[in-house]
């Protein structure tokens, strides 16, 4: 995976739904457009444990962020991880 | 006693992919040596060394897998390709009596080099989670066993540069015993990476003939000045005899006998009088149950550092006496590297096809005799001569040594 696109440090929206497809989409050997907000991870994508850990590594890495394992397992869909993210930068904004 | 027999061959090298590229560059004497391309080499002692050049990881392997493995896991994984097509047994999905039992020296050092960088760089959470599994010495094994759906033994046996031998050795075991009727076994290594050549390096084993790097290499030659690291893998399709012939498979040899024994001088030096690999052999041969004479061609460990070729010429005499002179001894390290935990395998392969092709394969760049080295090393060119049974060597750091058997497949 390229390190200038994991390192887009951004919080719009869209912009955090496309890293977090391009990230599961390398990992699992697929298409960006094959990941939607409502794939399920390990049902519909086909992940398993390896690429989930392999997954939460290049999304902390490109958003700077920390996922803790308990995160990390409540994530089933796609949409899960762009909250969680979401949260996450929206917090660091306030720190400032 | 059951009787294991090969049926099918795959090798992926540095002179070749597939095993009759790989034996036509063996016979024309077409070194697969050169510069070390895969990292930058200038401040080494050593340059040069038998890259696999040519390898399409995507004929053999899954997408997915070959950006989650290292270059020993993808060679071994091309190389059970090529040895299944090869035998043309198709392997039933979920059988027990079916295993995988290969060689490997040290795994995926590669990449552990890879995440050392960036342990340095950034610290200890920016560890790959695949590291792991990747970096592990049975990870070859463990890819093939899942990839064909293998559900009998799985092991990798790590000991160094006999680490194919022991693991083609106890395959014949298992195969004896009844626990498998069919196992794949071999050796894999690929230790082309900056530091642990480096370490290679430093410890002033391997060849500095940089400038000629096709004629560097030189078993038992009087000038011969250390190895050239070679990489790849040999896997065998190794089936229990009344299981190949059950099936009509074509047979190139029976492996005939295991021998192992270790040396209590020191740990990177083999005993000065070559009495732990003549013992070696000589265990091989009681388990074959071979006469002295029966041994047409022996395969030698032959690594070309000066210890070495001396040592397994003293044990060579010390096991066949007044017949070590007449029996042709060769090594064809020079052609692909020493592939280190595959050389034993490679070591098998050639000693097989000398078998199977009645042809004895000659040490590429022997040209000064060593006074020490007095036995027929088969200058120049190969020869044809029948052959009953063939024996072959594999050495190793830790002083453990590992000899194979090959047979004409009796009935």
């Amino acid at each position: 995976m390229k390190k200038s696109n994991e390192k887009n440090k951004t919080s719009k929206k869209a912009d955090v739904i496309l890293v977090i497809q391009k990230i599961v989409a390398h990992q699992l050997k697929k298409k960006p457009d094959q990941i939607m907000l409502q794939s399920r991870l390990k049902e519909d994508l086909g992940a398993e444990s390896l690429d989930a850990l392999e997954i939460i590594m290049s999304i902390e890495e490109a958003f700077d962020i920390q996922i803790s394992e308990v995160e990390a397992r409540k994530a089933i869909f796609i949409q899960d991880i762009v909250n969680f993210v979401e949260t996450e930068l929206k917090k660091g904004e306030l720190l400032g | 006693m059951k009787k294991a027999v090969i049926t099918g061959i795959g090798a992926i090298t540095s002179a070749g992919i597939g095993w009759k590229m790989l034996w036509n560059s063996v016979i024309r004497g077409e070194s697969g040596i050169g510069p070390v391309s895969l990292f930058p080499s200038q401040r080494y002692r050593t340059r040069i060394a038998g890259e696999v050049k040519n390898f399409d990881a995507t004929l053999y392997l899954p997408e997915k897998l070959i950006d989650n493995s290292d270059r020993f896991t993808q060679f071994a994984i091309g190389a059970t390709h090529l040895a299944l097509d090869d035998s043309r047994l198709t392997l039933t999905p979920n059988r027990r009596d079916t295993g995988v039992i290969l060689g490997c020296g040290m795994g995926g050092l590669s990449f552990f080099e890879q995440q050392s960088a960036i342990f340095a760089k950034k610290g200890p959470g920016f560890i790959r989670p695949t590291s792991v599994p990747r970096i592990m010495t049975n990870a070859a094994a463990a890819h093939i066993a899942a990839l064909w759906k293998i559900r009998g033994p799985n092991l990798t046996i790590s000991t160094a540069c006999s680490s194919s031998n022991h693991a083609i050795g106890t395959a014949l075991d298992m195969i004896r015993s009844g626990r498998a009727k069919v196992v794949l076994c071999g050796g894999t290594e690929s230790l082309m990476s900056p530091i642990t050549f480096a370490a290679f390096d430093t410890l002033r084993v391997m060849s500095l003939q940089n400038e000629t790097p096709k004629q560097a290499y030189k078993p038992f030659d009087r000038n011969r000045d250390g190895f050239v690291m070679g990489e790849g893998a040999v896997i065998f399709v190794l089936e229990e005899q009344a299981h190949a012939h059950e099936r009509g498979a074509s047979i190139y040899a029976e492996v005939a006998g295991y021998g192992a024994s270790n040396g209590t001088y020191k740990i990177l030096t083999a005993e000065p009088d070559g009495l732990e690999a003549s013992e070696s052999m000589e265990s091989a041969l009681e388990d074959a149950s071979l006469a002295l004479q029966d041994i047409g061609y022996i395969h030698a460990h032959g690594t070309g550092t000066q210890s070495n070729d001396l040592s397994e010429t003293l044990a060579i005499k010390k096991t066949f006496g007044v017949h070590a002179k007449k029996i042709p001894i060769s090594s064809t390290k020079p052609i692909t590297g020493h592939m280190l935990g595959a050389a034993g395998a490679m070591g098998v392969l050639i000693s097989t096809l000398a078998i199977h092709m009645s042809v004895i394969p000659h040490t590429l760049n022997y040209e000064t005799p060593d006074p020490a080295c007095d036995l027929d090393y088969v200058p120049g060119q190969p020869r044809h001569v029948p052959l009953k049974a063939t024996l072959s060597n594999a050495f190793a750091f830790g002083s453990n040594n590992a000899t194979i058997v090959l047979r004409q497949e009796k009935l």
